[in-house]
């Protein structure tokens, strides 16, 4: 198909983390002239800011946390409208990263639990029950927005061990250039963020990491490219020539001097700005920090592109939007299929995979948390070699069943009933 | 209303762009407390838990949006309206901080003069919309808080051998002790039984 582009001039946001890599690579290596476009990039300091930089048409494309398409499907984010999302950019990369004194005083209260792999917030869970006898104040710690598997991955870690995020402890926003700076001043006590943030905070020596997000929940969802419905639906050309470029710019990204291109490239200050000797580990994987004191070759610690890394799965909207209605950021009840279609369109990414002769699944759903070993997806173009997908607490998202997934949760903060929210889901 | 009557507004201008917190600084001189927290360091949470600001100024531009957004869902029950500068060239940017739930924006052009009127829209617009956004939450949230005070004085009763009145009265000294509400004295009282247990 060549179809004519209704829009050429096509500008898209990037925040400055390690994960832009392949909306940065698609324009440095001219992949999106060669679908005939003339791509602008623009530096975004904060997820709001793209959000509405995207909603008022000032941006036609984004670098964008996946939930947040969700949320403004869900009309969650005020006066947005609905964003979709065609192209998944990678999965994992983000990390728990606690002050060196947290880490001291969580080995001090349970060596064994800090022993284990991965490490569960069990010991965590120690030190702020002493806290509360003591009397001390609580523990805050630092995500990156409120829509975003950030948040739900930190929560998911804290509330495996029994902690209560909304009450145990204190969560705040913090941008990830600036949790070094918040957590030497002693504001926040740890954080979950993404690359090169917490390999940085070992380099400066501020802080130990935990687990990384592939350990707490193996082959994660991460950032997504983010569009306006409207905007899809009247430039099908275009979108289909962004995701092209995109998808082809991800497969390259397997190659390992691809990705030490990358973090040379993106080391400038109008990229990323940090030397690429700091951003290549958070691309590659090697010798990934984790656990405290182990150092290990993590190849899955980023995913770009293998495993069908790049197909946007509504099984993983759904499990996204439970996760919005487990911390109660949602309090009306919606039909899980009506959002997750909308936001998530793994049709589009067919036919864009079809035509540059990528793999694709033919499959919208799968289960998450099932698989401990690597494993083939043959429910596709041609069959797709996967890795394991365990969650930490071993729990299983069965993509038939989200309302049962979420009657499991013993921690929460729902704020309706799970019945309600049957009803609205009921077949017919 | 008029800025000026006692006490005066506390101001936080977070912005790193000196010539423009500059002119800020005095359009409010003698009618408000300013204080500038520069975006490219120092942290913000500091700033605002020290200052309470009234009102907090803000370039759009800020790496610090999101921290600033999320107090406002968090802090539901003390929220700040916010003024943003935008530079704009074709004034979609103005419809976009009007979206965002910012209360009132200043398009590029900023002069002193200027500075003093916008704060007093932004507080009045923000009074309006944070009043209809409460009346629409609040009943929801109530319900919810009554939820989390019985089973607090259920946990009370169950581990004191104490009546539900003494669980309700002595939840109810606690919260003037530390002045705090007594929906958070009950989510202390769950947070303290699931984690210490039968030490409780």
């Amino acid at each position: 198909m060549s179809s004519a582009l209704e829009m050429t001039d096509i500008r898209i946001g990037f925040v400055p983390l390690a994960d832009a890599a392949p909306i940065i690579m698609a324009k440095e290596r001219g992949v999106f002239e060669k679908f005939g476009l003339n791509v602008t990039l623009e530096k975004v300091s904060s997820w709001a800011r793209m959000r509405d930089l995207l909603a008022v048409g000032d941006l036609q494309a984004a670098h964008m946390l996946a939930p947040m398409v969700i949320a403004s499907v869900m009309g969650l984010e005020p006066g947005t409208p609905p964003f979709t999302t065609s192209l998944a950019l990678n999965m994992n990369g983000n990390a728990i990263t606690v002050s060196n004194a947290l880490y001291a005083a969580m080995y001090q209260a349970n060596p064994s639990a800090m022993k284990e792999r991965p490490i569960t917030g069990m010991a965590l869970r120690d030190v702020v029950a002493a806290r509360i006898t003591s009397g001390q104040k609580p523990l805050t710690f630092a995500m990156v927005y409120p829509f975003s598997s950030h948040n739900y991955q930190l929560r998911y870690w804290l509330a495996a061990a029994g902690l209560h995020p909304d009450r145990d402890v204190n969560l705040v926003v913090v941008p990830p250039p600036k949790v070094m700076d918040y957590m030497r001043a002693g504001i926040i006590d740890g954080y979950c963020v993404g690359e090169p943030w917490n390999s940085e905070a070992i380099v400066q020596g501020v802080g130990t990491t935990l687990v990384t997000s592939h350990e707490l929940m193996g082959l994660a969802p991460e950032k997504v490219l983010g569009v306006c419905q409207s905007w899809a639906d009247d430039n099908p050309n275009s979108y289909s020539a962004i995701l092209s470029a995109l998808l082809e710019t991800s497969k390259t990204l397997e190659n390992k001097s691809a990705l030490e291109e990358a973090a040379s490239i993106m080391s400038v200050n109008a990229y990323v700005g940090l030397p690429a000797k700091r951003i290549l580990p958070a691309l590659t994987g090697t010798r990934r920090q984790t656990a405290g004191d182990i150092i290990q070759n993590m190849p899955d610690f980023n995913v770009f592109y293998r495993y069908g890394a790049n197909y946007p799965w509504r099984s993983h909207a759904s499990w996204f939007l439970t996760q919005m209605y487990r911390w109660g950021q949602v309090n009306k009840a919606v039909n899980f299929k009506d959002v997750i279609e909308k936001a998530y369109r793994p049709d589009i990414f067919r036919e864009v995979a079809k035509r540059g002769e990528h793999i694709y699944p033919t499959i919208d759903m799968k289960n998450e948390g099932d698989q401990i070993h690597p494993w083939v997806l043959s429910d596709a173009s041609s069959p797709i070699a996967l890795g394991p997908n365990q969650s930490i607490d071993n729990r299983i998202f069965r993509h038939a069943h989200p309302i049962a997934y979420l009657e499991g949760f013993q921690i929460h903060n729902l704020r309706l009933s799970l019945s309600e929210l049957a009803q609205k889901n009921r077949l017919g | 209303m008029e800025i000026g009557e006692s006490p005066p507004l506390i101001v936080l201008l977070i912005d790193s762009d000196a010539e423009r917190a500059r002119i800020v600084e005095a359009g409010l001189r003698g009618a408000a407390i300013t204080k500038l927290a520069s975006s490219d360091s120092g942290n913000i949470l500091s700033s605002i838990s020290e200052l309470q600001p009234d009102v907090i100024i803000m370039d759009c531009e800020s790496p610090d949006r999101d921290t600033i957004e999320n107090l406002r869902i968090v802090a539901r029950e003390n929220p700040k309206p916010i003024v943003m500068f935008v530079e704009d060239g074709d004034g979609s940017l103005a419809k976009e901080a009007v979206r965002a739930g910012v209360s009132a924006y200043i398009v590029d052009g900023l002069t002193s003069s200027r500075i003093q009127p916008v704060i007093e829209v932004a507080i009045e617009r923000f009074k309006m919309f944070d009043g209809l956004q409460r009346e629409l939450e609040k009943s929801k949230e109530d319900l919810e808080a009554r939820k989390t005070i019985e089973r607090a004085k259920g946990i009370l009763m169950d581990k004191r051998g104490i009546s539900e009145s003494e669980a309700f009265s002595s939840m109810r000294k606690l919260a003037m002790q530390e002045s705090i509400t007594i929906k958070q004295v009950a989510d202390k009282i769950l947070s303290v039984a699931s984690l210490l247990g039968d030490n409780f």
